[in-house]
């Protein structure tokens, strides 16, 4: 008789044990730092690597040629200090191409630094100008002269062949 | 003690760099930008291999004994 109470209460404190184990485990696979910090470290490592193939993409696309080039103008069609608008690297990303007095062909987005407003090539002062606020560029660099802008003009990257220009890259400077 | 509190806080700070450069690389992929990819890739491996150290010296503290 005393040996079944005894048995019982055995059973008993076991079933009371592993109700604290439940919970202890629960608590352990859970929310505790160790377990957060794993979490953490494998975040940054996925993140981390989730870079390299868009490294790998941008530089197939430069080395078999495919990157995005787009046809901006004939060289004869744009006279010496004449400018052209076009679209690059999107027909909404308006951007302005220059042919300046010492025969050189630069090109730029052209939303103004500032507040966006189209830029203009000022053939006259050979500069580029904001009309918005009077904020001028240099056309050489795209570098901020004068008036409120603070950052420099995207530049695009050209490549002039068989007579025609293309658009091939972009350099955004400053973010 | 010292040693691991900093490889501990230094991984959210990894954490954080990984991910400012993972939206750069992006936005510059699309961009047509290849140079702040490249600048931005190279960010993120290198604070990469920073975060496995760290993580590393943080488990050998941790579970010493
Ligand atoms: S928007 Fe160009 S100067 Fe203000």
């Amino acid at each position: 008789m005393a040996d079944e109470k005894n048995n019982h209460k055995q059973t008993e404190d076991q079933d009371m044990i592993k109700l604290i184990d439940n919970l202890n485990r629960k608590e352990d696979v859970g929310l505790n730092r160790r377990a957060f910090l794993k979490a953490s470290f494998g975040a940054t490592v996925a993140i981390g690597l989730a870079t390299t193939p868009f490294g790998i993409f941008s530089y197939m696309r430069s080395e078999d040629g495919s990157v995005k080039r787009v046809e901006i103008a004939d060289v004869k069609d744009l006279d010496i200090g004449e400018s052209r608008n076009f679209g690059y690297p999107t027909k909404e990303d308006p951007a302005i191409l220059v042919r300046t007095p010492d025969d050189k062909f630069v090109a730029y987005n052209n939303k103004c630094t500032h507040l966006q407003c189209p830029v203009f090539y000022e053939h006259k002062e050979n500069i580029l100008l904001c009309p918005c606020h009077k904020g001028y560029f240099n056309v050489d660099n795209g570098h901020p002269m004068a008036g409120p802008p603070q950052r420099e003009l995207p530049k695009i990257l050209l490549e002039v062949k068989d007579g025609k220009v293309f658009a091939v890259g972009r350099e955004v400077r400053h973010g | 003690m010292g040693k691991k509190r900093v490889a501990f806080f230094s991984i959210f700070l990894f954490l954080a760099i990984n991910v400012v450069s993972l939206s750069n690389v992006i936005e510059g992929y699309y961009g047509e930008e290849s140079g702040r990819v490249y600048t931005f890739m190279s960010a993120a491996i290198v604070s990469t291999l920073f975060a496995a150290i760290a993580f590393f010296i943080w488990r050998k503290e941790e579970y010493k004994k």
